[in-house]
């Protein structure tokens, strides 16, 4: 058999289309039942092959060195390591985030406190008779606007970004500003008069800010 | 360099702005106490000023009244005031006071008004 014909095809190519004599029949049996146990025993080397390069592909441990053990392990770590800091990371942000907005809508309701008692101070002029409840609504405007100030020096470093840098320094004027306008004039002054032009200005200026706190929400 | 705690030396509850508004006015502050002690100030001396010892808040009528007054009815002027005066207070929220007397008295014209007392 050669070589280079595969013990199938020669098997083929040995039969022929002619009336065979009994010993040549036999002969010929004999040689294809050869070919077939050969060809049977190939394959089967073949399978026993691939068996063994499979089971050393699927227990790679046998095959490490301690090194690369070692090394597998570090990569590991690492990346389990990783994990965790994006985890804190992405954590502590919205947290700050909460923050902010928790102390913004916490100035939001000041400021709507002290617009609601500074008009209600400034529509009306001094009166000897109402004298406790203007002391009183004095005291509560001060500590208002000092809670205010205090409030906006807290979010202020949250606000330093590039997106929250303007509403930063609205919140800076504001403080000054709103100051100047409430407890200014005749304040806290017993020839105080009405003045319905300041209690709309401090409406006005109050609830400005107010929607400038609330596009907080969208912005950090 | 002297000393001026307004909490102790003055009122508790520094307001208003006129005599005529009752006791611890910005006026009250600056006639006779404030005026008296820049006067009394030897050359380069300083004035310490201590804004939160027992003080809750301010009223910008008082400051006005009470530091740019001085500026004001001509007793001196905004830089000498500004240099001869040093702001004190430990609780930070009172660094917003600090920065608007500063205001204040930058803002002030030297000798802009004439001084009638309200007593």
């Amino acid at each position: 058999m050669s070589k280079n014909t595969s013990p199938l095809e020669s098997s083929i190519k040995a039969i022929e289309p002619v009336v065979l004599s009994e010993s040549d029949f036999a002969q010929t049996t004999s040689n294809l039942a050869d070919n077939i146990t050969a060809l049977s025993g190939d394959l089967s080397g073949s399978i026993d092959k691939l068996t063994t390069t499979l089971s050393s592909l699927l227990e790679p441990a046998n095959s490490l060195t301690f090194t690369q053990f070692i090394f597998a392990i570090f990569v590991a770590v690492i990346g389990a390591f990783s994990a965790y800091l994006f985890n804190l990371f992405h954590w502590s942000m919205v947290e700050k985030k909460q923050k902010t907005s928790r102390s913004a809508l916490a100035l939001s309701l000041l400021i709507k406190d002290l617009e609601t008692t500074a008009v209600e101070y400034w529509i009306q002029g001094f009166k000897e008779k109402k004298h406790k409840k203007i002391h009183v609504a004095e005291i509560s405007i001060k500590s208002k606007i000092r809670l205010i100030s205090k409030y906006i020096d807290l979010i202020a470093p949250e606000l330093d970004t590039h997106k929250t840098k303007n509403i930063k320094q609205k919140l800076e004027e504001f403080r000054y500003e709103i100051f100047d306008l409430v407890t200014g004039g005749e304040f806290e002054s017993k020839a105080r008069n009405p003045s319905k032009s300041k209690a709309m200005k401090i409406a006005i200026r109050c609830s400005d800010i107010r929607a400038v706190i609330s596009s907080l929400d969208f912005v950090v | 360099m002297k000393t001026l705690n307004i909490g102790k030396d003055f009122s508790l509850d520094p307001s208003g702005r006129f005599y005529t508004d009752g006791e611890g006015s910005g006026e009250e502050f600056r006639e006779d106490c404030l005026k008296n002690l820049i006067e009394s100030l030897e050359p380069n001396e300083k004035l310490q000023i201590i804004l939160d010892d027992g003080v809750e808040a301010y009223g910008s009528s008082f400051l006005v009244e009470g530091f740019a007054g001085m500026v004001k009815h001509g007793y001196i002027t905004s830089d000498n005031l500004l240099d001869k005066l040093e702001v004190q207070f430990t609780d930070q929220d009172f660094e917003f006071y600090k920065n608007k007397i500063i205001e204040y008295i930058s803002q002030a014209k030297f000798n802009s008004q004439v001084y009638k007392t309200t007593k």
